[in-house]
């Protein structure tokens, strides 16, 4: 295993302790995936309705209102729906309190959610939380550990006693004290559980490198924070995933925080949560370290693909002359070989590569090496 | 491209110390080669002032080279201070100023030839200090007395050598600044000095020699590992290459400093290693 390095962070830029929500837009987009449009009547809907499904993924309504329309925003249609903020749920009678689930009932739910990966548990003796945020300054699994540690700790022992999995290790960096605090509270309550803090290396949020870094074998089974959380909301509380949790910060804004937002909700409409610093700004996707640059802010629409969101001052660098200082090479988790790629204009690409982008990052000549590598290919 | 998120190498702080130990070598320099000589009697005062200029002409060369590319007054200024604590310190002024003109003066040419102007900005450079330098490295007072300098006179920088990079002790400052440059190839001198020593070491056995400590303590070879064979765009980027290269460079200034008694030897050890570079990395990725 190669040795790891930590990523140096801006402390001016770290998010607020608490979550501030936005959970009242007037209107949500959904990107339409699928193409039968003719559904797709002006119709009144409740929370929680199927819309459409495509590749085996349903899309559901995160408000109750009134389907409006269809809109093209950047080369994509979203359906329009304009909230009536009754919040009427499609799933009537279900609590909207914590439910405590009888292990036996589980088993019925295990059949009932019959769509769900129950296969990645079976035949497992350890069961692994991956609870490390990679990418700096995203703070998204912080606050579900913090806010739903009682709901986490009960999925995972349900899958443990259901599947017979004998050990559960839930695994956290070590400078996120607050997810330490929070799962130690409960940790003495679930004997087969354990805590295994690691240091505050990059990319050891990636579920191969973490494989590797602790030793896991065949028999063991990665789970993230996400998955465990919207596994608990759909299968215990039997609610449809109406809202999401977005890290906004960067260094042009003085009030970086992590906001709960409908699920479809435009940028514009939280932008007034921020007070910016500049007036010009660019805006990054999901991460410093694999950037995604956003063309338009005007046109963008939160979804469950974006986990962050940062407005970073202009820095525009010019990439200059590779000086073959090898360091590419040599930090490259997977031994991929960047520097052979530049050269070769891409023609070797490397498909071992975790698109993690420490490539670029340690690169002294500002050379956008990552692009050389391949494309990431989305699953 | 938009620059999201970089690693800060702290470039400022090693050029800063780097000068810093430059002007004490030049100082030095002066002290070796001119200001002992003046205090015992040997030198007049503007024969003992004669190492400094080499360190001030640089300079003025420096600047002037910068203000005729209209870059910053000191923009690589550390760069032409170095090029001048090569110089043997007997060298005459005229020869050093031709060395000047025809390092830079080079450059533009450099560019109209088709072949890489790197490979043969090393041929160029190199040749230059093997060819016209080529000779003793004795200071004026050196080549005209008996001397006999032990360990630690070596050690400290009070033998023959170019005028302000005979002291291990202060090649290895150097060495230590350039470690705390994040992109510096630190494996390569270290390789290339451990190869050179152990051979030296042999050769010493072998022969029964008593000039072990001076061949060890050879500052021409110590320069040619921590300064010119780290060079990133000259050295290898695999680590299994740069080994194998630290490895042939070190054996080649054994042979050409101690098996063919050549003063210069380790810079022509080190223009031999870069020319058969490309041979080298074929031979390596077989292996």
């Amino acid at each position: 295993m190669k040795k790891l390095i930590t990523l140096s962070k801006d402390t001016s830029i770290k998010v607020s302790s608490r979550i501030t929500s936005y959970l009242e837009p007037d209107y949500v987009y959904l990107p339409i995936l699928s193409t039968d449009y003719e559904n797709f009547r002006k119709q009144k809907i409740k929370k929680g309705a199927n819309l459409f499904s495509f590749r085996g993924k349903t899309v559901y309504s995160p408000v109750s209102g009134a389907i409006v329309g269809i809109k093209r925003l950047q080369e994509q249609d979203y359906l329009v729906i304009q909230n009536d903020f009754r919040e009427e749920d499609q799933y009537i009678g279900v609590s909207n309190q914590t439910t405590v689930i009888l292990k036996d009932n589980f088993a019925a739910r295990i059949q009932k959610y019959a769509d769900i990966h129950w296969e990645l548990f079976q035949g497992k003796n350890e069961l692994i939380l991956n609870g490390i945020e990679d990418e700096p300054y995203i703070a998204n699994k912080t606050f579900i550990h913090k806010y739903q540690t009682s709901e986490i700790f009960q999925m995972l022992d349900l899958l443990a006693d259901y599947f017979h999995i004998a050990k559960v290790t839930i695994c956290l960096k070590e400078n996120d004290r607050e997810s330490i605090e929070a799962i130690e509270e409960y940790l003495g309550t679930y004997p087969n559980f354990c805590l295994k803090i690691l240091p505050d290396y990059y990319p050891l949020g990636n579920e191969e490198i973490l494989k590797r870094y602790i030793h896991l074998t065949e028999l063991c089974v990665v789970v993230s924070t996400e998955m465990i959380s919207d596994m608990y909301l759909n299968v215990i509380r039997e609610r449809k995933k109406d809202r999401i949790l977005i890290t906004v910060t960067g260094d042009a804004i003085k009030n970086p925080q992590v906001v709960e937002v409908k699920i479809g909700t435009p940028l514009v409409d939280i932008k007034g949560l921020f007070q910016f610093k500049e007036k010009e700004y660019c805006i990054f996707l999901n991460g410093l370290m694999k950037p995604t640059l956003c063309d338009g802010e005007e046109n963008l629409i939160l979804t469950e693909e974006i986990r962050a969101i940062y407005f970073m001052k202009k820095k525009q660098v010019e990439a200059s002359e590779c000086i073959r200082c090898g360091k590419c090479v040599e930090i490259c988790p997977m031994k991929c070989n960047p520097y052979y790629s530049f050269k070769t204009k891409g023609k070797y690409n490397n498909e071992k590569c975790l698109h993690c982008g420490l490539c670029t990052f340690i690169c002294p000549s500002f050379i956008p090496l990552a692009t050389y590598l391949g494309e990431e290919k989305n699953e | 491209m938009n620059e999201a998120m970089h690693y800060q190498n702290q470039t400022k702080r090693r050029d800063i110390l780097l000068t810093v130990f430059f002007i004490v070598m030049s100082l030095y320099g002066f002290y070796k080669n001119g200001f002992t000589y003046y205090m015992t009697g040997y030198l007049s005062f503007f024969e003992a002032m004669y190492p400094l200029l080499f360190p001030l002409i640089a300079v003025l060369v420096g600047v002037g080279w910068n203000i005729l590319h209209k870059r910053s007054l000191f923009y690589q200024l550390n760069f032409f201070l170095f090029i001048s604590l090569l110089m043997p310190p007997a060298m005459p002024i005229w020869l050093y100023l031709l060395v000047w003109v025809l390092f830079l003066g080079c450059s533009p040419f450099l560019k109209k030839i088709p072949l890489s102007k790197t490979f043969l900005f090393k041929i160029c450079t190199i040749l230059l200090f093997t060819v016209l330098l080529q000779g003793t490295y004795e200071n004026s007072v050196e080549s005209s007395v008996s001397y006999a300098y032990g360990s630690l006179d070596l050690f400290l920088g009070r033998a023959v050598g170019n005028v302000g990079t005979t002291s291990i002790l202060f090649l290895l400052g150097c060495f230590a600044v350039f470690c705390t440059d994040f992109y510096y190839k630190k494996e390569i001198p270290i390789l290339t000095i451990v190869s050179y020593a152990v051979l030296v070491l042999f050769y010493s056995i072998l022969t029964s020699s008593t000039t072990l400590i001076l061949d060890l303590l050879n500052s021409h070879v110590w320069v040619v590992a921590i300064f010119f064979a780290p060079l990133n765009k000259y050295s290898p980027v695999l680590k299994k290459e740069q080994y194998g290269y630290a490895i042939i460079l070190g054996i080649c200034c054994f042979l050409f400093s101690k098996f063919f008694h050549l003063t210069n030897g380790a810079y022509v050890a080190y223009l031999l290693v870069q020319l058969g570079q490309f041979v080298i990395y074929k031979f390596l990725k077989k292996v």
